[in-house]
């Protein structure tokens, strides 16, 4: 069994020590005294692998820098230090015609389903870009496909809906449009940043069961950014916890959540609100709130509203370390 | 004719807006009562040789002579009569600004689709060579560019075309930077989408709207830009009709209780540029929908 | 009579597109010290229902029937005035979003004690005094009363906001999506703060929101709507252990709940319902699984079941 499980594991996306830091714009003032320049550390040296197949959660607040990671490995950004490497390939090496056609295998599904809509394209059109884009296939045969695919989705009669815009379907509908975009190359592998946070709470389900279908279908791998843990629990195979643009826990989904070894991840767990009024509530809420990314806390970044903090958390950035079988912790009280 | 195709288009466009949403609301009805006064005014213009009872450039009565009914709008100090000067002037104004509109628009928004698409160094050169030219009072740049050139329509329209070039650059380059970073410009790349394909199915695409509203607001200023540097001299030469020319003519006669020289051309004009604006402020409202009270 | 009874309510917005009926023919009452939790989706007309209490509505909508009986007066009686003095001293309002509910111009001291000094008598330096006994009572250091909005993160601003809200010590706070935009640490922290809050100040709270989860944690009675109708109105526990109504069922199997091991997501199919023509009988008779009929023919009443609970719906009778 454990062979096997090796003998399976193949990793189709590294990401390694990778860095994101954004530059503040200095003011003219600040410029003539030469004061250094400022940064974001949107994500601090972060390192993980993907395998093929799985559900890969990336979970964090606002400012964790699990968006920013989403951007960086669809090369909507660049990075500032580390590397990323697709089925073995760095992607910083792939130029021009190479690179178009590594966009191909991966795809994005992203959170507003509005606003990734072009509102002057018919979504017939816009599902069916994909094909033309990268010359698959043209007119008769690219609409055959795009009304499979529409049905396939279940945007249902494809051939009503394939002349509508965007502004006349409902966000659910357009969802399952910018899935149906997305999976149209029949790519290896999606970012989903937030897929379902607004989209109505009655069709969520829906657009997860789509979602998992099409996974199963198409033999996908999925990165999935999100801040909802519980949905979290319901896809995700495995999941990393963001928090200030660093992991400080990651391992398998069952093992993280019922063994939370972080505090941050503790306080994470206990703070969703459970749809039970009776369930027993014992919230560990740590005090205060994210600071700033520009001056990230030193040592621990967690420290300052961490209920164990000891005094070597202030001083050293504590590494993730295996506590068991492929659940990482970055934190000191394990010693 | 370059203007009859732009009724059939600005109409079918209303048409296809307002079936398709509904809308109410004075906007539209702005938008409407511009479309039906340029309607016609261009219908004037193209009928101009079957509705003017007399020759524009010849003598067809006795001079200085009031509104009558043998010449509705009277006639000017050399026997013409007013109204087919009128009618007939209609379409040098026409000429000009839909020209000198034309020429404007596809220069000025090439560059500001690529200033702003592009960025960095490009973008800084041709920022600070059409803000230059922005810089000047747009009056004093066509006369001077009309006195260097001489009259005729075709040098008036380049004059004043150089006058709105920035016009155009700004108002595109603006779109496109916030565009630039909407969302669905990121799906497009991540699709592998090429520059080109995003610069024109997905930037431009979404310009064209406000691209119109400012097309049929430039049309109205170049209308009066038109009539100013024929007031000046700058502009056609007689006996072509002109409204501009017209005005200044009629202007020195007006001390002595001639009227109607000055007075028809000036009302045409005003018409004219009225109709363009109402219908791009109409438009602005339709495409660009703010929140109303009742 | 109770603190807040409300009765066939309606609200419709005359539109451009037509008369969308957001609001029709609901009603409730709120006890003192109790809290409502109002639940539905986009287009339920939760929010409508709750700018109406304070009679807030935007234009193009207009509330067209029914009553809203604060302390045994109608508030749809009262004149601009009179709701003036009512609203923020009587009736608080906590917005969805603190970015912009905050006037960025003004210091948050100036803020407060500007509030208190318009509606109770107090000096200057009493209404100081007061703003700062709050900003602790909110977990904000009083040091931070000269600072400007946008120097607090959302959360403090959030917190802000319900200390604007409370203030005054209203005897309702209405809070419209508070949570929504707020991270999930945060969101525990607010939803706290509300919990104390109330107890101290006993106000009473309607709660609008689509979050199933804070409303299982602060709410007594909910009420859950759906196209601009009532369909369920129960105490929080029953609603939870046994909901009634298709439409409630299939919202609370929708929503994944961390604690439970494994779970069976489903899902409500079909698409939203059209407020401009709504489906005839009963609202949501289209994508029920147990419709009848009756359902498309006839619009269910609501039925008092036992004391706490009321459906619209024919599968319970009427």
């Amino acid at each position: 069994m454990v062979v096997e499980e090796l003998l399976l594991k193949e990793t189709i996306l590294s990401v390694q020590s990778l860095k994101k830091y954004f530059p503040i714009q200095r003011t003219f003032i600040e410029n003539l005294v030469k004061k250094e320049t400022q940064y974001v550390r949107a994500v601090d040296d972060v390192t993980f692998n993907i395998d093929r197949g799985e559900v890969f959660g990336l979970a964090g607040e606002s400012g964790s820098g699990k968006t920013t990671i989403g951007r960086l490995i669809l090369r909507l950004a660049e990075p500032t230090a580390g590397k990323i490497l697709f089925n073995g390939v760095d992607l910083e090496s792939l130029q021009g015609e190479e690179f178009r056609r590594f966009r191909r295998k991966m795809q994005v599904i992203f959170q507003d389903p509005y606003a990734s809509l072009n509102p002057r394209m018919k979504i017939g059109d816009a599902i069916g870009h994909p094909l033309e884009i990268h010359n698959i296939a043209k007119n008769r045969e690219e609409k055959d496909r795009v009304l499979a695919m529409m049905e396939r989705v279940g945007l249902s009669p494809a051939t009503a809906l394939y002349d509508k815009y965007p502004h006349q379907l409902s966000g659910g509908q357009r969802q399952r449009v910018a899935i149906a975009r997305a999976l149209i190359l029949q790519p290896e592998f999606v970012v989903a940043d937030e897929p379902i946070a607004m989209v109505d709470v009655s069709m969520r389900a829906m657009i997860l069961e789509l979602m998992m279908e099409l996974k199963k279908d198409l033999g996908l791998t999925y990165l999935f950014i999100t801040h909802d843990l519980a949905t979290a629990k319901y896809v995700c195979n495995r999941i990393a916890i963001m928090y200030l643009g660093k992991i400080v826990e990651s391992g398998p989904l069952q093992e993280v959540f019922s063994n939370p070894q972080h505090p941050y991840t503790e306080a994470l767990l206990s703070a969703v609100p459970i749809p039970d009024p009776k369930a027993d509530r014992k919230k560990l809420i740590p005090k205060g709130e994210i600071p700033n990314p520009i001056n990230p806390p030193s040592g621990c970044r967690f420290h300052p509203r961490c209920p164990y903090a000891m005094s070597i958390c202030s001083k050293d950035e504590p590494q993730l370390q295996e506590t068991e079988k492929g659940h990482y912790v970055a934190c000191y009280r394990l010693a | 004719m370059a203007g009859k195709i732009q009724v059939r288009s600005l109409s079918g466009f209303l048409a296809r807006r307002l079936i398709g949403k509904g809308a109410r609301g004075i906007e539209v009805y702005l938008a409407i009562t511009g479309a039906v006064l340029l309607v016609v005014v261009i219908s004037m213009t193209l009928l101009s040789p079957y509705i003017a009872p007399y020759n524009p450039i010849i003598e067809a009565g006795p001079a200085l002579q009031p509104p009558s009914s043998q010449f509705p709008m009277g006639t000017d100090h050399l026997g013409r009569d007013v109204y087919s000067r009128v009618i007939y002037g209609s379409i040098v104004a026409l000429e000009v600004s839909l020209i000198s509109s034309l020429l404007s628009s596809l220069v000025g928004t090439p560059f500001g689709l690529l200033s702003g698409f592009l960025g960095g160094k490009t973008d800084r050169l041709f920022s600070i060579i059409m803000d230059s030219i922005y810089a000047f009072p747009g009056l004093i740049l066509a006369i001077a560019i009309a006195a260097m050139m001489g009259p005729g329509v075709i040098n008036m329209s380049i004059a004043i075309a150089v006058v709105y070039i920035p016009t155009y650059f700004r108002m595109i380059r603006g779109q496109v930077l916030s565009i630039k970073e909407e969302l669905y410009v990121d799906a497009a790349r991540a699709l592998g989408a090429r520059n080109s394909t995003i610069l024109f199915r997905y930037i431009f695409a979404n310009v064209i709207p406000s691209l119109v509203v400012v097309l049929s607001l430039n049309i109205a200023d170049a209308i009066l830009t038109e009539a100013g540097l024929s007031y000046l001299g700058l502009g056609i030469p007689p006996p072509t009709p002109d409204w501009g020319f017209d005005l200044s003519k009629g202007k020195s006669f007006l001390p002595g209780g001639y009227w109607w020289m000055i007075t028809f051309p000036g009302l045409m004009i005003v018409i004219v540029v009225l109709g363009f604006s109402l219908l791009g402020e109409g438009l602005n409202q339709i495409l660009n929908p703010r929140l109303r009270e009742r | 009579m109770e603190l807040l009874e409300v009765k066939d309510l309606k609200v419709y917005y005359y539109s451009d597109a037509g008369l969308v009926k957001a609001v029709d023919d609901v009603g409730f009452t709120l006890g003192k010290k109790q809290t409502l939790g109002i639940v539905g989706e986009s287009g339920s007309g939760k929010s409508t229902l709750g700018f109406s209490i304070m009679r807030l509505v935007p234009a193009p909508g207009r509330i067209v029937g029914g009553s809203i009986f604060f302390d045994q007066e109608n508030l749809l009686l009262k004149s601009e005035d009179e709701m003036r003095k009512i609203r923020g001293r009587r009736i608080g309002m906590v917005f969805q979003d603190p970015m912009t509910s905050l006037n960025p111009l003004m210091r948050i001291g100036d803020h407060l004690v500007e509030t208190i000094m318009r509606h109770q008598t107090a000096t200057k330096e009493q209404a100081m005094k007061r703003a700062e006994a709050l900003l602790e009572r909110l977990g904000i250091s009083k040091t931070r009363i000269d600072d400007y909005p946008h120097q607090f993160s959302g959360g403090m601003r959030q917190r802000i906001m319900i200390g604007l809200a409370l203030a005054l010590n209203p005897d309702i706070v209405i809070a419209d999506e508070p949570t929504t935009s707020l991270d999930v640490i945060v969101e525990a922290q607010i939803v706290e703060l509300m919990r104390q809050l109330k107890r101290d100040f006993e106000s009473s709270m309607v709660l609008i929101t689509h979050n199933m989860g804070i409303v299982a944690e602060l709410a007594d009675t909910v009420v859950v709507m759906y196209a601009g109708k009532m369909m369920e109105i129960s105490d929080s526990v029953s609603l939870y252990e046994n909901p009634l109504h298709p439409y409630t069922k299939a919202l609370l199997r929708s929503i994944p709940n961390i604690r439970l091991t494994s779970q069976e997501l489903t899902f409500i199919p079909g698409l939203p319902p059209d407020l401009i023509n709504p489906p005839k009988g009963c609202r949501f008779q289209p994508r029920c699984k147990y419709a009848m009929p009756r359902c498309a023919e006839e619009e269910p009443p609501l039925i008092k079941l036992e004391t706490t609970r009321r459906v619209a719906c024919f599968l319970h009778g009427g």
